[in-house]
């Protein structure tokens, strides 16, 4: 039994360093994800001089992708037009081997 | 120089030996012969093993009843667990239908195996019980006859019985067919059943104290004592193997869960990793490829690590092959280390001088191996020179022990001379070739020590050298306290079995570490494709964020 411990100890140990990296790996890139998003979210925004339609289909998509977009609008100008909105994106930050499963924020703002 | 009666018992003996290895050679070719027959059957076995009633028959041979319940409930546990291992793998049908089929195919096989296995068990049981017996029981009446017959009671229904009842009603109708007297024909009836040097060795002794008389009683304990180890030994390996059948199984199991663990983790990162569609590992068509093969290898790992179990437990331990061992011993004696290393230069010449305009001229790299190559080449002399001792003090050990025993039995009645003539025949081809030059030394200088110390010097074991030195003492002060110096002679041979046994355990522990390690083997194979393969499918997926319209 002895055997059995020595010669699976490192590969368990293996099994468990691959996983650990590949997490870490998968919660780098949705980090990029969300952020490469929310310039997405920001530029269509401004292209389309915030037009709500343009706002709810960002939201929809936003939804399928598995993030929430809050979009805050700020400021607005004397014909009481928006200039100005936040776009707040989150997403989930999740390292399951090490137990890690938060909501980060990644934000911007369309001017 | 010898008398000439010595002479004419020399010449007597040789004439004698003779006849036996034309006998022996005989009954080899006879047996040779059997085994190229049972090997070609094995094919067709294999094939007419799959209908239950050929293993029934196959099964009963053994002596053993293999009911068709039993069969049909072993089918229908192997079914479930190849569809157990499928559902894990989430196997394709095909798949799984492969995998039972080759499991159907090796299933016969194994049953067969487990027989056997129980069947050599049984015999070296009642081997070992026969040897006891006999000796106890003919320490009453002195006959053979008589001894047989009190150990008809004792033993069980089973194959030795049967033999040694045949060996009474042998006796009963008093026929020789040859002239080795009846007892010996008798007896040979047991032998040819369990063929092994302890039922030989108490048979041989049991034969010459009814033919000759003279005092036993010493021979008999020191026969039981060697059979008490013998049997110590033999259910010390059984265990030991057992043991590591057992963490071969745990291996297997243990594989399966990681290398099954592995997949399903990738799955579970992969569907995180992916969150536009449904990530599934195990749909791809070279997964469930591995996943099959890995599969079927750690059954025949398992086939193979049960088959380790199955020992002919009566046969004398032979590490090599009589003519690789005679080879390896030929090249040892014959070895000339100026004439060796001449030969070494002479090969590795060539490479050499290669080494340096491939550094400069070349790629650097190659000089690494072309390095290796001719150190290998200068040194081969010295590797092979290596080898072939090992093997041979290996087997030597083994070996040695054995002939030591059959000459303490026969320096009970003869001087030290004619034992060792006679204790010739039934040694090993090397210690055979070792005691004819021994002869020759002890009939050219018999009052020298060195007659005796040169007995296998080129291998240098301080045991056998000890064991020489002794026998001279007992030569030298003839019959007078030869009784204490064989016990002396019998304690270093206990200590040789001892390192004998060492040898032999750590031979078949290494084996079994083999097998041992086929699982971890094929789970790292396995586990490195499956990451390998999933990590390439993961990092495809990190592109699959669906951004714009």
């Amino acid at each position: 039994m002895d055997q059995i411990l020595k010669a699976f100890t490192g590969l368990v140990l293996l099994f468990v360093n691959f996983f650990l990296c590949i997490s870490v790996v998968i919660a780098c890139e949705k980090r990029v994800d969300a952020d490469e998003f929310k310039s997405f979210v920001v530029s269509e925004l401004e292209n389309s001089n915030f037009n709500d339609n343009v706002i709810s289909a960002c939201k929809n998509q936003a939804q399928e992708n598995g993030y929430e977009l809050v979009i805050d609008k700020a400021v607005y100008d004397q014909e009481n037009d928006m200039i100005l909105a936040n776009v707040k994106l989150n997403y989930t930050y999740v390292i399951p081997l090490l137990g890690l499963n938060e909501t980060k924020m990644v934000q911007g703002v369309a001017r | 120089m010898p008398s000439k009666k010595l002479k004419r018992e020399i010449k007597r003996w040789n004439q004698k030996n003779e006849k036996q290895k034309s006998r022996e050679k005989k009954v080899k070719l006879k047996r040779e012969e059997e085994y190229k027959q049972i090997r070609k059957k094995k094919t067709t076995t294999i094939l007419t093993l799959l209908n239950p009633k050929n293993l029934q028959k196959e099964v009963h041979i053994y002596g053993y009843h293999f009911s068709e319940f039993t069969h049909a409930l072993t089918i229908v546990l192997v079914l479930l667990a190849c569809a157990g291992v499928g559902i894990l793998f989430e196997l394709h049908v095909y798949c799984i239908v492969f995998i039972t089929v080759v499991a159907m195919c090796i299933l016969p096989l194994f049953i067969l195996d487990m027989f056997h296995r129980m069947y050599e068990q049984k015999r070296f049981a009642q081997a070992g019980q026969y040897v006891e017996q006999i000796l106890y029981s003919f320490k009453h009446k002195q006959k053979i006859y008589a001894a047989l017959y009190d150990c008809l009671l004792v033993f069980e229904d089973g194959l030795m019985k049967d033999k040694m009842k045949e060996a009474i009603l042998y006796i009963d109708t008093g026929k020789t067919v040859t002239d080795r007297g009846i007892l010996r024909e008798a007896l040979d009836i047991i032998e040819e059943a369990f063929p092994n040097d302890k039922i030989r060795n108490a048979n041989q002794l049991l034969v010459s104290v009814e033919e000759r008389g003279g005092e036993y009683e010493e021979s008999a304990k020191l026969l039981l004592e060697d059979n008490n180890q013998w049997i110590r030994r033999g259910y010390g390996l059984q265990a030991d193997k057992k043991q590591r059948h057992l963490e071969v199984t745990f291996s297997i199991i243990t594989s399966i869960i990681l290398c099954a663990a592995v997949l399903y983790s990738l799955n579970w990162m992969g569907n995180i990793a992916d969150m536009q569609k449904h990530f599934n590992i195990f749909q791809y068509s070279i997964i469930q490829t591995t996943s099959c093969i890995f599969i079927i290898f750690l059954l025949f790992v398992y086939y193979k690590s049960s088959k380790t179990l199955t020992n002919d437990w009566l046969a004398s331990h032979v590490l090599e092959k009589e003519k690789l061992l005679l080879s390896s011993y030929e090249y040892v004696i014959r070895y000339k280390e100026s004439k060796a290393q001449k030969k070494s230069i002479l090969y590795a010449a060539p490479i050499i001088p290669c080494i340096i305009p491939v550094y400069l001229f070349s790629y650097k790299w190659i000089c690494i191996p072309l390095f290796i190559l001719s150190c290998i080449f200068l040194f081969q002399h010295k590797i092979g020179y290596f080898i072939a001792k090992q093997s041979v003090v290996r087997q030597l050990y083994l070996s040695f022990p054995q002939w030591l025993m059959d000459l303490a039995l026969l320096l009970q009645n003869n001087n030290v001379f004619v034992s060792i003539t006679k204790s010739q025949k039934q040694t090993n081809i090397i210690l055979q070739k070792e005691l004819e030059k021994l002869l020759i030394r002890m009939q050219e200088n018999p009052n020298r020590i060195n007659a005796y110390t040169e007995f296998c010097k080129e291998f240098d074991i301080p045991e056998i050298y000890s064991c020489m030195k002794m026998l001279y003492s007992i030569a030298e002060s003839g019959t007078g306290n030869v009784n204490q110096q064989i016990q002396e002679l019998l304690m270093q041979m206990n200590e040789m079995e001892a390192k004998a046994e060492e040898i032999e355990n750590e031979h078949i522990k290494f084996k079994m570490e083999k097998i041992f390690f086929y699982p971890i083997a094929a789970v790292c194979l396995k586990m490195s494709f499956d990451m390998s393969f999933g990590m390439i499918l993961m990092i495809s997926s990190f592109q699959s964020v669906f951004i714009g319209g």
